[in-house]
């Protein structure tokens, strides 16, 4: 519809523009980690252990003697590399599933609903337990763990506004024009429930953000030596009186990107308000 | 209506008849077999004779059909049987560790409606201005916040260095302060917002502009046209949230050692207490499932455009 009027508007914005940046420079240090890092991440040095910040080490070290912003660097890949993938494909399954089961109705409604009552019947976290009591820890049990409950959000309330748009009078007179179902479905239904699918997209995004590094941070997750924000909080919590700072960097990583992500996604809603007025 | 309500009761059969499958079966994949977990837990080395022992006083040695059905049968009364860790009736113990996760969730969901409503109401009669700019940067940082961050940093000012809250454990109400709002940080940012977004996706349609034609006075127009419109989102959100607050607990409960159903079922994990984690995921399928129908019940009655989907 006018989405390239939303988009432009999106990427007009200069603040929207600044923390594309602040993200993308984020992404890319994470990537680049291997050739900007200054220390190896896993590497203990034990003389070295508690440093403050420094040139030498720009975040000081932890109890190991390992370098603190090194290990930040590496961890940025594991936590948003692994949150990005779980909520495209999360997305994914569950907008398909909502639309279908909001539109169609009957059986196929009743059948994609029963399965995510079901589904919800076993709250995610017990289910990760489960999971990873079965396959063993580690980040990819986690990730498909998690994948199981985290479309059942997109599929219910796409459905639920499906549900509510399919009522409305203009449905009715595109079917009495005789327009195709996937046509209702693609230029009328799916456009007005945007909006909300980029709100709980980027919600979600960052939730995911929270609850891999939180799954991490009770040693499900991630495995040490490797470098996780959630499991650098963990480790760093002992030191809660004496050293804070072990939990304040990767504490403050995720809640500047996580802080960035919703703000980007709340640029794009606006953009999308602005439009549909 | 009534016809609806009584349909999405009947459901409920099958639903729960699968969960107690998957629980069971679940259960029964566990790496590390039951007769091995109930020797260890009570500290006796397990050898072939024992567990042989154990498998025929258990009844493990029966067909496993049998076992389920054995199994169901006091399921639906409540009894899972004996932890293996603390030898204790595990839905006493279950229903013990509930009594405190509820409060935990109930008196954060207060929390969470009491700050969130107004909050998001307020942010959106002035949006863009300065009410609604500061909920715009409370929401943000709330809604990003490490659960597992918030908590320590809190502890350490109100705790540690103010003296004014206990540190962790479970005996007044005052334990139950900081542990609450860790928790319902996260949900205070997403509801206001939520509603915010919401209300002002409803104040630009049709109805508003005619009621302000007819008159109709700002207020009235927003409480009872508008919110109500815009509640939904919030009932379903808040009605897929309440069973996951419970859950998600752990985290706040493992911080604050709060002892309720999340530090419950990570050491019964630990311990491989299989009848307590049993008993665990059918006591919160019913939670999940009850709550789930009141949110669909909520949202029929909100929305009269649903009745018709029905």
């Amino acid at each position: 519809m006018g989405s390239k009027i939303v988009l432009k508007k999106f990427f007009t914005k200069k603040s929207t523009i600044v923390f594309l940046c602040i993200i993308a420079a984020i992404v890319i240090a994470g990537i680049l980690a291997p050739w900007i890092a200054p220390h190896d991440p896993v590497e203990q040095k034990l003389e070295n252990k508690f440093l403050m910040p420094s040139w030498e080490y720009p975040m000081g070290t932890d109890n190991f003697g390992r370098c603190i912003f090194s290990r930040i660097l590496y961890a940025t890949r594991k936590t948003l590399g692994f949150s990005f993938l779980c909520t495209v494909i999360a997305a994914a399954i569950g907008i398909t599933l909502g639309l279908i089961a909001g539109f169609k109705g009957g059986i196929i409604d009743t059948i994609i609903m029963r399965t995510c009552d079901v589904l919800y019947a076993f709250p995610s976290l017990v289910l990760v337990m489960a999971i990873v009591g079965i396959f063993g820890t580690g980040i990819f049990n986690v990730i498909i763990a998690m994948l199981i409950m985290q479309w059942l959000w997109y599929a219910r309330v796409v459905r639920n506004l499906t549900a509510s748009e399919k009522c409305k009078s203009y449905i009715s007179a595109a079917k009495v024009c005789g327009t195709k179902n996937t046509k209702i479905i693609f230029s009328h239904i799916f456009p007005n429930i945007i909006p909300y699918m980029i709100a709980i997209f980027t919600v979600d995004f960052g939730h995911t953000i929270l609850s891999i590094s939180g799954y991490s941070f009770l040693g499900l997750g991630v495995q040490p030596p490797e470098s996780e924000w959630g499991a650098m909080i963990s480790d760093g919590r002992s030191f809660i009186n004496t050293d804070s700072w072990l939990m304040f960097w990767p504490g403050i990583m995720i809640l500047i990107t996580v802080v960035i992500v919703n703000i980007i996604g709340d640029h794009m809603r606006d953009a999308l308000d602005s439009q549909s007025v | 209506m009534a016809k609806y309500v009584i349909k999405r009761l009947l459901i409920l059969i099958p639903i729960l008849f699968l969960v107690s499958i998957i629980a069971f079966g679940l259960v029964r994949l566990m790496p590390g077999n039951a007769e091995v977990a109930y020797l260890q837990a009570a500290g006796i080395p397990p050898t072939e004779e024992l567990i042989e022992t154990v498998r025929k006083d258990m009844g493990y040695d029966r067909p496993l059909l049998v076992q389920y059905f054995d199994w169901l049968g006091k399921a639906v009364r409540l009894d899972f049987g004996i932890s293996y860790a603390s030898k204790k009736v595990v839905s006493e113990e279950l229903f013990g560790a509930l009594q405190y996760t509820a409060k935990l969730a109930g008196f954060s969901s207060l929390i969470v409606l009491a700050v969130s409503i107004p909050m998001g109401i307020v942010s959106a009669v002035k949006s863009n201005k300065a009410p609604d700019n500061v909920n715009r940067v409370v929401a943000f940082v709330g809604a990003s916040m490490p659960s597992f961050w918030l908590g320590p940093l809190l502890v350490q000012l109100f705790s540690l260095t103010l003296g004014w809250l206990p540190v962790q454990g479970a005996m007044s109400f005052r334990h139950l302060i900081l542990p609450s709002i860790t928790m319902s940080v996260l949900y205070i940012a997403t509801y206001s917002r939520l509603l915010r977004n919401s209300l002002l996706e409803n104040i630009s349609k049709r109805f508003v502009t005619y009621s302000r034609a007819r008159g109709v006075s700002e207020n009235k127009i927003i409480t009872n046209h508008v919110l109500r419109t815009s509640m939904i989102p919030v009932v379903t959100t808040f009605g897929i949230n309440f069973g996951h607050m419970i859950a998600g607990s752990t985290i706040v409960e493992v911080l604050f050692s709060w002892p309720g159903l999340g530090r419950l079922i990570i050491s019964s994990i630990a311990a491989r207490d299989f009848p307590m984690i049993q008993g665990y995921i059918v006591l919160m399928a019913v939670i999940f499932i009850l709550v789930n129908l009141a949110t669909d019940l909520i949202t029929v009655v909100l929305d009269p455009r649903m009745r018709e989907a029905l």
